[in-house]
Parts: structure tokens; C-alpha cells; sequence
């Protein structure tokens, strides 16, 4: 079959819609870029003139302009520390029991299985509520860190779980098989051999869910996260407030002047999650690098 | 209206004025810590932050915690003795006291500032010099036909109102409601209705044609953005302001805020007290005024704080009507 001219034009049409799709996904992808560019702008615009070392160990206080963010910054590192200490080790036993011991899939794991990935697309503002019944109200510990951090738990145990399962699946079954042909125990073979070889993948999960949740405020407004505390948490049954919170406060208070603090602290709220970040990819590439 | 004296108590540790007594005990070491749990009213949340906060200032070893749950979700924490101190932008319900009442919970009320709902619309609306009270009835009704502004008044030009405002939960809200259409929850439906002040404040600068309601301090900050319509409830328009609020001119649309101390945490944490006393002086009148509330009276505040001297618990306001002023209700309290 030979070129015929109208070939030609059929040809031309094609590689244009080629061109087209290729504009399309390109804009797709430029969008996302282009609207945190300009969210950061903004932010930046508005914040960096409140943004100093004093704006963030300063206190909190109802004057715009001379209020600090520092009860926050330690709120919410506490918060997702003690998080990150009940959900981790929990989410991890679990995805250990889900993946290495159920080999026999029961009717009863099955079905622990399907709430999970559920759960793990529950709105946040529902474990908020969870949380206000169980750990507020009927396990009485009011509103203070410790229920936050409970409740912050379970809003990540699930993406935790999930994340460490697809990392154990990807170990290859030639690590478990060799190491239990040499005598070891499951607990020896998961201990050294599997968990090892998972811990990258673990540790992206952990990045991801912690990175979640500390932007989280919704769940932490229903249980009682305080607008204002006059000291730095440091007991579990200590009232607290968290970053976001803050932001959100400033975002609708009367006075102006408490714009640009919202702004100020959005970049606070960034570098923690930075740093949070930061030190579990760190964690991961060391976990890689020992292998 | 009835209010029992429970117990005796021997007052704050004062002699003579007792307003003085919050800023007396600023120079001494502070005797105690603990902590003061205080929870409430959005509207009231900015003032008793900034009391707080001046409070810890004074005695840094109390621990202050205040929350913005709402009038309703702090009453709610106060019946279950979750918090020292309930702050609301409106008086205790009826059925609020009855279930304080059942669990014995005894309350001292505090009305510290009044606050007023400003009505307000874009400035490049010309045409609305004032507005009565029936008009702001009649646009504002559920049941309301009004849809151009000719509606509310033929004169007003022909173009189509759009109506803005605070969601439900707020105190304003209620306020507003009860004061402009004399029924609780009775707003049209078509109104947008926005969480946050701001963004209502937003609306309005940038559409001509909106009508729209929010709390004072609100307008007050943002004079060049919207322009507040004079209220006519009889005596011709009235602008809000500090003055037509606290002389009682800018009538129905200003109302008191309160503190609602347990009788408990004020017996039994010496904080509590000490606050209570902080909140009554000098530096508690600066953060209503910071807050671009409006004091109270001279007069009125001596007649709240022998109240408070007295520990008189229950609510002297169970029945009031939007409008009313404390001084009318104290004096009359006075008489009985």
C-alpha cells in the first residue's frame, strides 16, 4: 500500500493529536507545580516579614505581630512523637501478623483485612469523633496530649499497616525460605532477614502517614486541642495546641496583623515537616545502605 | 429570677474596691499554680485570651488554657465540670440552667463586655442610608419574597440583594436572629453562610449589591473594606460604635458577653478566684477594649463585682429578651 496524499493528512492529524495529548499531560503535571508555586508565593509574601528565629520561640499571645508560635511547634512535635511511638511499633506488628503468620488467609483475617483498607479511607473528622467518645470522654483523660496522640493513632495506624505490608510483600520469599531452611525461627527469620530488608519501604510509610497527620487539624479541633495555652506541654496529661490550629485561628481572627502570623506559621508548620521528613528518609537510606 | 447564695464564702481577699483587687495582687509572688480551664463563645474567645494571657503573665505558674468550642459546646463542657470557666456571647438557656441545676453545679455569672451585630454592605452601595427594623425583618425572614433591593424599600435600586453571614453555630447567628425576627433559627435560606467572619467581610467588599450581618469588632477593623448601615429601631439610624453601644442607642443589635464561673473551681482553685478578680480590673477592661469590645458601664461593673464579692450563683438573665440593658436588669435585680 502506497502513500497516498490523503494518508498524508490522516498522518498529520494523528501526529497532532499526538502533540496535543502531550500539551494536555504536560499541563496536568504543570498545574500542581505551578498552584504550590503560587500558594508558596503567597505565603512567602505574607509571612517572611513575621517569620524570624524570635517568631518561633516566642509565646503565644492575642496581639498580632508580638505573638510567637513555639507552645505550637512543641505541641505538635509531642503529639506526632507519641504518635508515631503508639501507631509504629502496633502498625508494624500487625502488618507482620497480616503478612508472615496468616498464611492461611481465614474468613476472620480476610475481614481484618478489608476494615483496614477501609479505615485508611475514613474521613480524618471521623476518628475526631472516635476519639472524643472513647478516649475523652469514656476512658476520661479529657483533653490533653496523651488522648491527641491516641486519636492521631488511629487516624494513621491503617496507612501504616498498608505501607508496611506492601514492603514485606516485596521481599522476596527466597529471604524467609532460606532463612528457615537453616533452622531459624519465623521470629529469627523476621527479625533479621525480612524486617531488615523491608525497612526502607516501612520507614516511606511512616514518612507518609506522620506527614499527614501533623497537618491534620480537624480530628484534633474535635478532641479538644486548645486556641490558646500559656506553657509548653510536657506530661501526657498536659493541655496542648498544634500548628495547624493555629493557623486556622489566625486565618479568622478580627485583628489584622494575624494574616501574616497565619502565614508565618504555615512556613513553621513546612520546616517541620521538612525536618519530620527529612529524618525518616535519612533512617531510610541509612536502612538501605546497611543491606 | 431567683438566684440562691450558696454557702458563705469569705470573698476575695481584698479591702475596699474590689476592682482594684485583680491589679493589687500584680507585684506579689505568685502563692499558686494549676491550671485554669476556660472554654466557649468564639466571639468572647479573643478577650479572655488576651486576660489569660496577662493572667500567666502575673502568675506564670498557672497553667491557662482556652478553647473556642462555642457558647453551646461550652456550656456543654461546664456540665460536665470539664472546664473552670464557660465564656458565651449569649445568656445561659433555660434548659442549660435546669441541667446545671440537676447536677448541682453552682455558677456565678460575669457579664464583662457588650458586643454589638453590625449590619453591613459594600461601600459603593449609596442607597442604603439606614435601614428600619422591619425592613431588616422583612429581608431577612425565611420567609422573606425580598430578592432586589426595591423590595426592601421601593426606592432602593433594582438589583438583586445577595445576602451573607455567620454559619449557625455562631452566637451571632442566634443573636440576630432572635433580635431582628424575634424567633430563634427563623434566616433565609439563600443566605451564604460562612464559618469565618473574614470571609464574609471578603464577600462584601468585592459584591456590590450584598447584605450582610457580623460582630463589631469585624467591622471595626475593616472600615475601608464595608460600610455599616445606620440601624432605625425608632429614633432614627444609628451607626455602630463604642459609644452607641455602651449608651444603649444602637438598639436591639447589642448584647452583653459573659463568664459563667463554676462555684466550685472559684472555692476551690485559688487561680480561679485570682482570675475572676484579673478578669474584673483594670487589665481585664484593657482586653475588652483591645478586642474592640465595649466596657461596661463604671456604675454596672461596681454592681457585677459586689455580685461577684457576694458569690451570688444562678442567672439574673434566664428570660431576656435581645435588647434589653443590664442596667435596667441589675437594677431591677436590685429591687427584688
Amino acid at each position: 500500500m502506497g502513500l497516498m496524499p490523503a494518508d498524508n493528512g490522516l498522518l498529520r492529524r494523528r501526529k497532532r493529536i499526538d502533540r496535543l495529548f502531550h500539551a494536555l499531560c504536560f499541563g496536568a503535571a504543570g498545574l500542581g507545580v505551578l498552584l504550590l508555586a503560587l500558594f508558596l508565593y503567597k505565603v512567602l509574601i505574607d509571612g517572611v516579614q513575621r517569620f524570624s528565629w524570635t517568631f518561633i520561640v516566642s509565646n503565644l499571645s492575642s496581639r498580632p505581630g508580638r505573638t510567637g508560635i513555639w507552645p505550637a511547634v512543641v505541641g505538635s512535635t509531642y503529639v506526632m512523637g507519641l504518635t508515631g511511638v503508639i501507631s509504629v511499633p502496633i502498625g508494624v506488628a500487625a502488618a507482620v501478623y497480616l503478612e508472615e503468620f496468616n498464611t492461611r488467609k481465614s474468613r476472620l483475617t480476610e475481614f481484618i483485612q478489608l476494615n483496614i483498607a477501609n479505615l485508611a479511607g475514613v474521613p480524618s473528622i471521623v476518628y475526631g469523633m472516635l476519639g472524643l467518645a472513647v478516649f475523652v470522654r469514656w476512658m476520661a483523660l479529657k483533653e490533653t496530649v496523651l488522648s491527641g496522640a491516641l486519636t492521631m493513632s488511629l487516624l494513621v495506624l491503617p496507612m501504616v499497616i498498608l505501607i508496611t505490608q506492601e514492603a514485606l510483600r516485596a521481599v522476596p520469599k527466597g529471604y524467609r525460605d532460606g532463612s528457615l531452611a537453616l533452622g531459624s525461627t519465623y521470629w529469627q527469620a523476621i527479625r533479621y532477614q525480612v524486617l531488615p530488608s523491608a525497612a526502607p519501604g516501612i520507614f516511606t510509610g511512616i514518612i507518609l502517614a506522620i506527614s499527614r497527620a501533623i497537618g491534620e487539624t480537624a480530628p484534633l479541633i474535635v478532641v479538644g486541642a486548645a486556641a490558646y495555652v500559656s506553657f509548653l506541654p510536657h506530661s501526657l496529661d498536659d493541655r496542648y495546641t498544634v500548628l495547624p490550629i493555629k493557623i486556622f485561628d489566625w486565618a479568622g481572627e478580627a485583628k489584622r496583623g494575624f494574616n501574616e502570623d497565619a502565614a508565618a506559621a504555615i512556613l513553621v508548620l513546612m520546616i517541620v515537616l521538612l525536618v519530620f521528613n527529612s529524618l525518616a528518609i535519612f533512617l531510610r537510606a541509612r536502612a538501605r545502605s546497611r543491606r | 429570677m431567683a438566684f440562691a447564695s450558696i454557702g458563705c464564702g469569705h470573698g476575695p481577699d481584698v479591702t475596699g474596691d474590689p476592682i482594684a483587687a485583680g491589679t493589687r495582687t500584680q507585684g506579689e509572688e505568685a502563692p499558686f499554680g494549676g491550671d485554669l480551664l476556660v472554654d466557649g463563645s468564639t466571639t468572647v474567645f479573643p478577650v479572655v485570651q488576651q486576660m489569660g494571657e496577662d493572667f500567666a503573665g502575673v502568675y506564670p505558674d498557672v497553667k491557662v488554657t482556652v478553647n473556642r468550642s462555642g457558647t453551646g459546646s461550652g456550656f456543654q463542657k461546664f456540665l460536665r465540670a470539664d472546664i473552670d470557666i464557660a465564656a458565651a456571647s449569649r445568656s445561659i438557656d433555660p434548659n442549660e440552667d435546669a441541667a446545671l441545676r440537676a447536677k448541682h453545679i453552682a455558677y456565678i455569672e460575669i457579664p464583662i463586655a457588650y458586643d454589638g451585630v453590625s449590619v453591613i454592605v459594600n461601600p459603593q452601595n449609596t442607597w442604603a442610608d439606614k435601614l428600619t427594623l422591619s425592613e431588616l425583618a422583612r429581608a431577612w425572614t425565611s420567609r422573606s419574597t425580598v430578592r432586589y433591593w426595591s423590595d426592601i424599600r421601593p426606592s432602593f435600586p433594582r438589583e438583586r440583594v445577595s445576602f451573607y453571614g455567620p454559619t449557625d453555630n455562631h452566637g451571632t447567628y442566634e443573636y440576630f436572629t432572635e433580635a431582628i425576627m424575634r424567633r430563634k433559627n427563623d434566616l433565609r435560606e439563600d443566605c451564604q453562610k460562612n464559618q469565618e467572619y473574614n470571609a464574609v467581610i471578603q464577600a462584601v467588599s468585592t459584591d456590590k449589591d450584598a447584605l450582610a450581618y457580623v460582630g463589631f469588632n469585624y467591622f471595626d477593623e475593616n472600615k475601608q473594606k464595608v460600610r455599616a448601615v445606620p440601624i432605625d429601631s425608632g429614633n432614627g439610624g444609628v451607626e455602630p460604635s463604642s459609644e452607641t453601644i455602651a449608651n444603649g442607642s444602637y438598639s436591639p443589635l447589642s448584647r452583653p458577653l459573659f463568664l459563667y464561673v463554676s462555684k466550685r473551681s472559684y472555692d476551690t482553685k485559688p487561680q480561679v478566684k485570682a482570675f475572676v478578680w484579673f478578669v474584673l480590673g483594670d487589665r481585664g477592661e484593657q482586653a475588652i477594649a483591645d478586642s474592640k469590645y465595649v466596657s461596661l458601664p463604671k456604675a454596672l461593673r461596681a454592681n457585677v463585682a459586689q455580685n461577684v464579692m457576694a458569690e451570688k450563683t444562678g442567672t439574673f438573665f434566664a428570660s431576656v429578651r435581645p435588647g434589653s440593658r443590664l442596667d435596667d436588669l441589675y437594677s431591677r435585680v436590685a429591687h427584688d
